[in-house]
């Protein structure tokens, strides 16, 4: 088995509690998650660490998210990025999407919503979700990334039970 | 919002004044000029040719009747100056034995009128008034002349001409009588001329059908015959002692010298223009001129109306040609005035409609910043909310030592927060809508389908209120361009009001009606209910953002705004009738822009092109 580990998540967004409580939503399902609440130290932290998935606010103060997007794009073309915007419109999506994000959703957001951007990302990039379920309801689930050459493999099983 | 509206209605409040005041206002300012710069000057030149031209006739004519008198009274002056040397001469060279003899007298009477004949006879008359000698047709041979008047003036005077009297023969003459000296005794050398003579000399050519010339003596008596007024030897009407001067040009008026007048009311001194401009055509032009010898006066006279009556045509057609062209200058400056005045109100009417559309999508235009930034403002929180409640499910799935029932209630509570806050997201997406105007591309629309839609989503609420729905579709209706989710929207806004509006009714009914305009080119559908209707004062508001009656939390006040872009979007108007009490009626009006478009909407087959524009939006606007 080669060795797996966690998906790497940035979030971005100047709204700090949002930050703060999907820090600890998405910690808790399986990601290690990283936070920036502006688009310099966004750039900043990507230089610092890799990261699988960037998840982008468009409204902050200094550089808005279509500037960060181009400059991420522009180092780091394969990073994954996904704009989740209060502020959202046609013409903002589409320009994201000429700039290269994975896909675009407006908040407010429910987190099944934004999980299930996130996984089928994963699942693109050949990571592996196991989920169980009991009556319908997602009781556990497991969600590991191939690792990359030369990379440690860090790799640490997450799951969660009641 | 307030503001704007402030101005909105000051606008409004300011138009009727331009139309019920200024119009006239601007009509009478526009006629007055065109008087001004075109009736006037007209006015002025017309009458000042007219002036100029009848004052230049008038001058005419009486320098004309001038060299007439004088030229007619040269004439006679030396018609009688020759005829008086003659005789003079004759008494002068002959003797009185020479003349006394009756073959000598007639040989020198041939010789006197070999010239022409103007003599009827000469006689040679004594001391005793008795002739010697005698040529002539009458017998006068016996007459005795010493009583005779011209008998005592040749023998005082020399030479003498008379006037025409009748004398012993009883016919009009005049004669020229010499006084000669040779041979000792006085006699007289006495000559008759053919009164004829002196008619023909005068002459009536170029006085029309009412001139005439004639000699008067001083007692106003003929001494030709005049061509109408009377004969040889009568009195003439004529005032003879208002002609003073050698010579003169009197108006004088026939009807006043048959009663007894004073000459200053029948006479008067020309005044040229007054005569001609007053068309007096019973009064004359009358120019005299006195001889030297005998004092006879010669008149040259005519009717006014005669010598005056073509210029008095001519101006009159001037004046009538003048008058009517300004009356019809006055006609159509009126008319045109009237045109363009109206030609102005309406295109100030069509700037002031437009100029309330404008400030109305200005309005919305701004009200839609606004809404957009709330929106986007309330987007945030209700996102940070969405993360609170689910680390509070977390925490409440992994935390062992709750009640089941605790749980359970706190789970329902949360997920009434997560209901609430979807609620909440629904209303910032609507704002967004309303706000955003997306350029979605259009498509083929069928007006019915949309309505039929509609009214099967709402049938069931309508129902439990007591409201029924009713609908009328007209088949076949051409299909419009636009969009029939956003068309959807809006019937759902108005139906949904239409039901909201029968609150505190038992029952009420609404309906609804499609059908085509071919005047407007479109189709039309409007929807009436029987419900408590709009206040007037609120009717010009129900298409403003954020206008609502309804109590507060039940209604946002955007629904008829977002209907109000939506149709605008598509080219198509939306417009309220009501009465408070009795129900609204809202009227939705969609062009066919096509002119195909009936047709296709008729076939069963579709538009390729359809088809495609029913695809794209789809993946956009889901």
């Amino acid at each position: 088995m080669t060795s797996m580990r966690k998906p790497r998540l940035l979030l971005v967004d100047d709204e700090i509690p949002f930050v703060a409580n999907l820090l600890k939503l998405l910690s808790r399902r399986g990601y290690e998650v990283s936070t920036a609440h502006d688009g310099d130290s966004a750039l900043r932290v990507v230089q610092e660490r890799e990261f699988d998935v960037v998840i982008l606010d468009q409204n902050m103060p200094g550089k808005d998210g279509i500037t960060v997007l181009r400059e991420l794009k522009r180092k780091q073309p394969h990073l994954e990025v996904v704009i989740l915007t209060g502020y959202g419109s046609v013409d903002m999506a589409l320009k994201g999407f000429g700039l290269g994000i994975y896909d675009y959703a407006s908040k407010p957001i429910q987190l099944g919503d934004l999980e299930a951007k996130i996984h089928s990302i994963i699942m693109r990039m050949g990571g592996a979700i196991t989920v169980w379920s009991e009556a319908g309801k997602v009781t556990e689930f497991e969600i590991f990334l191939p690792c990359r050459d030369g990379e440690s493999s860090g790799s640490e099983q997450t799951s969660r039970k009641d | 919002m307030a503001e704007q509206t402030e101005t909105g209605k000051r606008i409004e409040s300011r138009v009727p004044e331009l139309h019920s005041r200024s119009y006239p206002k601007l009509m009478r300012r526009l006629v007055l000029v065109a008087v001004i710069c075109s009736v006037l000057p007209l006015l002025l030149i017309g009458w000042a040719c007219y002036l100029y031209y009848s004052q230049f006739y008038v001058s005419r004519m009486v320098g004309y009747f001038q060299r007439t008198v004088e030229y007619n009274r040269k004439i006679v002056d030396s018609f009688l100056g020759q005829r008086a040397s003659d005789i003079q001469i004759l008494a002068s060279t002959h003797s009185l034995n020479l003349l006394s003899d009756s073959a000598n007298l007639n040989q020198i009477f041939q010789i006197l009128n070999r010239e022409g004949s103007y003599y009827i006879d000469l006689g040679v008359i004594g001391e005793n008034g008795k002739h010697l000698a005698y040529v002539g047709p009458y017998d006068l041979m016996d007459k005795d002349y010493s009583q005779e008047f011209w008998f005592r003036e040749v023998m005082a005077k020399g030479v003498f001409i008379s006037d025409m009297f009748l004398g012993f023969r009883k016919t009009p003459h005049f004669i020229i009588a010499v006084l000669g000296s040779k041979g000792g005794k006085p006699w007289i050398l006495r000559a008759t001329i053919y009164p004829e003579f002196l008619s023909s000399l005068v002459e009536t050519k170029g006085l029309g059908q009412t001139g005439e010339v004639f000699l008067v003596n001083r007692e106003g008596v003929y001494q030709t015959n005049p061509r109408f007024t009377g004969k040889i030897m009568e009195k003439s009407p004529l005032p003879v002692d208002s002609f003073t001067g050698e010579s003169g040009i009197l108006g004088t008026d026939p009807i006043a010298h048959f009663g007894p007048i004073a000459p200053e009311e029948g006479i008067f001194n020309i005044d040229l223009i007054k005569y001609v401009l007053t068309k007096s055509y019973h009064k004359e032009i009358v120019a005299y001129s006195w001889l030297k010898s005998p004092h006879w006066l010669l008149v040259v006279k005519q009717d006014f109306s005669e010598v005056f009556g073509d210029i008095n045509r001519v101006n009159t057609i001037i004046l009538i040609l003048l008058h009517s062209s300004v009356l019809a200058i006055l006609i159509v400056s009126i008319a045109a005035t009237k045109h363009m005045v109206k030609a102005i109100t309406k295109s100030n009417k069509e700037a002031e409609d437009l100029n309330r559309q404008l400030m109305h999508a200005s309005k919305l235009a701004s009200v839609g910043e606004l809404a957009a930034g709330v929106a986007h403002e309330i987007n945030n929180p209700l996102a940070v909310i969405l993360t609170e409640n689910q680390v509070i499910l977390d925490l409440i799935e992994s935390e062992q030592g709750l009640g089941a029932e605790f749980k359970d209630q706190l789970t329902r509570s949360l997920g009434q927060v997560d209901a609430q806050v979807e609620r909440c997201s629904n209303i910032t997406q609507n704002l967004l809508r309303f706000s955003r105007r997306m350029a979605l591309p259009s498509r083929y629309v069928d007006l019915n389908v949309a309505v039929k839609d509609v009214v099967g989503l709402l049938d069931k609420r309508a129902v439990s209120r007591g409201v029924h729905i009713s609908l009328d579709s007209q088949e076949n209706l051409p299909k419009i361009r636009g969009y029939d989710f956003e068309l959807e929207q809006v019937f759902v806004n108005l139906i949904s009001n239409a039901i909201d509006a029968h609150q505190g009714k038992p029952y009420g009914s609404i309906h609804i009606v499609t059908r085509y305009d071919s005047k407007r080119r479109g189709v039309v559908a409007t929807v009436a209910d029987s419900g408590s209707g709009i206040a007037d004062e609120n009717l010009g508001r129900v298409f403003d953002p954020f206008y609502t009656t309804k109590p507060v939390g039940q209604g946002t006040g955007i629904g008829l705004s977002i209907s109000y872009s939506i149709i605008n979007q598509m080219g198509g108007a939306i417009s309220v009738r009501s009465e408070a009490g009795k129900g609204a009626e809202f009227e939705i009006f969609l062009p066919c822009l096509d002119a195909d478009s009936r047709d296709s909407g008729q076939t069963s087959g579709k538009d390729p092109k359809d088809d495609l524009d029913e695809k794209a939006p789809a993946t956009l606007g889901g």
